[in-house]
């Protein structure tokens, strides 16, 4: 399959590397200004009326670049696109005016029942269609491109007539939006479907791609659970070096979701990711 | 759109009804079968909504024991799905359902633990008001004091409780050397949380403020507090209703005084 890329649009300004903002470091990252370029915040856990939660990424917003990054757009259901929910993704974005606003290539719920899990979708025409016509709606309303992120999944569907990089390429290509490349996800992804990891990464048009996220999960011995709960594993990280030869440099952020550890663990693995980039991309290159 | 709609609904089916006509429509190959990779879903569609119940609810996680919490999880996700985007109000009905629902309904400790334990989620991130201070009260003009009103802060919650709930709590949550046991109260008793500075705080009241206080959140004018307080105080119910005023001032529940404008 040929997809004409879309030459007309270019990458946002790059961050660096960063880090999901997450309720335990608030404290810590307003005393110790750690060393962190960025942050990327859960969108959902600030679309509240008050207190602490505002509080707190009001400062840190003063401080740090924020991007936001959604659980709940859910751009691939067959609902209606939830105009609520978007009217407070705008009002977030309003209040805090992040780099950019990302969320999943995924259905999260059906008949209004949201199951909060990032379900696959199947990679076929139709599909593509259905999605392409909601991104360009969506980002229609919010006056900006957005990011969409690959998933890990655990079922792959009859109906799927191209793979998952052929399917991210033409949605983002004819709905010009760009591309948050998860590359724990590819890992899982590739380990539970038996694909080639680096087929995915060679398919993906470079100029969309806009973000990484790195992060753990749970090797079961026959299949892999996307837990982003575990530090970063060691084919991971050479996966990210390969996506640096492929990409350039492209923001990066460690994203942990479970088992928060203390911001200097998180930090030694963003450490980690910062060598990388240097190694492969030069000193001054890394995640920018 | 129709046959992704198809897919979706059964997939949806798999996930939370456990019902298997989506198996056909995966992939097979690889290492695990397809009721194995739909059933990696159906067990992270429980697991993930219990763990948000564990953490909106400990006190009542530990009253119940794992197992049966789990169990009650599994019911209440069956009753009252969740149709937010976040899920910070997935757990906003599980008062109502403990209440409604045997087993539970007839240990009346548990709904009213969720209450409030809930009262706490609801407190933590309630609407930002500046509060009054204690120099705006001492502004009042004195004839003004006869149609004063005043408003709180939308992180200002009551409860009326039946059962020990606040010391059951406090003995969970100071881990108690001597643990507090669930006991039926004498009578009822209203419990109040409230933020000031971002901290949540509860108390229980005594039964003059117990009674004005559901009163002055209803919008009753100070003299009707007063008349109210006259059961209690007699001609010191005045007095008493300056002296709440200003304790719930200090606390910072109060964010409006209205009165009209006499000067």
């Amino acid at each position: 399959m040929v997809i004409e890329e879309n030459k007309k649009s270019e990458k946002l300004p790059g961050l660096g590397f960063g880090l999901g903002l997450r309720t335990d470091h608030f404290e810590t990252i307003l005393r110790d200004k750690p060393p962190v370029d960025w942050f990327e915040i859960i969108s959902e856990n600030f679309m509240v009326s008050g207190g602490k939660p505002l509080y707190y990424l009001d400062q840190i917003a003063e401080q740090y670049p924020l991007v936001m990054h959604g659980v709940s757009l859910s751009i691939g259901s067959s609902d209606a696109l939830d105009m609520d929910y978007l009217r407070e993704l705008k009002k977030l974005s309003d209040r805090i005016n992040p780099a950019w606003i990302s969320d999943h290539l995924c259905w999260t719920g059906l008949g209004s029942h949201n199951l909060h899990d990032l379900m696959p979708l199947p990679y076929n025409r139709e599909t593509a269609r259905h999605v392409i016509e909601r991104v360009k709606r969506v980002q229609d309303y919010l006056g900006r491109q957005i990011l969409l992120e690959n998933v890990s999944s655990y079922v792959e569907y009859k109906k799927s007539e191209m793979s998952e990089w052929e399917f991210i390429t033409e949605v983002a290509e004819v709905a010009d939006c760009l591309v948050l490349l998860d590359i724990n996800n590819i890992y899982v992804s590739a380990f539970n479907h038996e694909f080639e990891a680096m087929d995915f990464i060679n398919g993906v048009p470079a100029h969309r791609v806009q973000q990484f996220h790195l992060a753990g999960h749970e090797n079961n011995g026959d299949y892999i659970i996307d837990t982003h709960d575990h530090p970063v594993v060691e084919d991971v990280w050479a996966l990210y070096a390969k996506a640096l030869e492929r990409f350039g440099a492209v923001s990066t952020m460690i994203e942990r979701d479970d088992h928060i550890p203390p911001l200097e663990d998180l930090l030694a693995e963003l450490d980690m990711a910062r060598r990388i980039g240097a190694k492969i991309l030069g000193a001054d290159h890394g995640g920018s | 759109m129709g046959d992704l709609k198809k897919l979706q609904k059964m997939f949806h089916g798999a996930v939370v009804r456990d019902d298997q006509t989506f198996v056909a429509e995966i992939r097979t190959g690889g290492k695990i079968t397809p009721n194995k990779r739909l059933s990696i879903y159906a067990y992270a569609y429980k697991a993930r909504l219990r763990g948000v119940l564990r953490e909106d609810f400990p006190t009542l996680h530990i009253m119940l024991g794992d197992g049966d919490f789990d169990q009650m999880c599994d019911l209440y996700t069956d009753n009252y799905p969740s149709h937010n985007a976040s899920l910070r109000f997935f757990g906003q009905h599980m008062a109502d359902f403990l209440s409604e629902t045997d087993p539970y309904a007839q240990h009346v400790v548990l709904a009213e633990m969720a209450r409030f334990e809930w009262g706490f989620r609801d407190v933590f991130d309630a609407t930002d008001r500046l509060p009054v201070t204690i120099e705006d009260v001492a502004t009042i003009p004195p004839a003004a004091w006869t149609m004063l009103r005043i408003y709180f802060h939308p992180a200002t919650v009551l409860h009326s409780f039946s059962w020990n709930v606040a010391a059951l709590w406090s003995s969970v949550k100071e881990d108690a050397d001597n643990p507090v046991f669930p006991e039926k109260l004498p009578q009822k008793t209203m419990v109040l949380q409230w933020r000031q500075d971002l901290l949540s705080y509860f108390r229980s009241l005594e039964s003059d403020e117990a009674q004005v206080l559901p009163m002055a959140m209803a919008e009753n004018s100070f003299p009707e507090l007063c008349e109210a307080l006259s059961r209690f105080h007699g001609d010191k119910a005045a007095v008493r209703a300056a002296e709440l005023l200003k304790t719930w001032v200090l606390a910072g529940m109060i964010t409006k005084l209205e009165y009209a404008d006499i000067t």
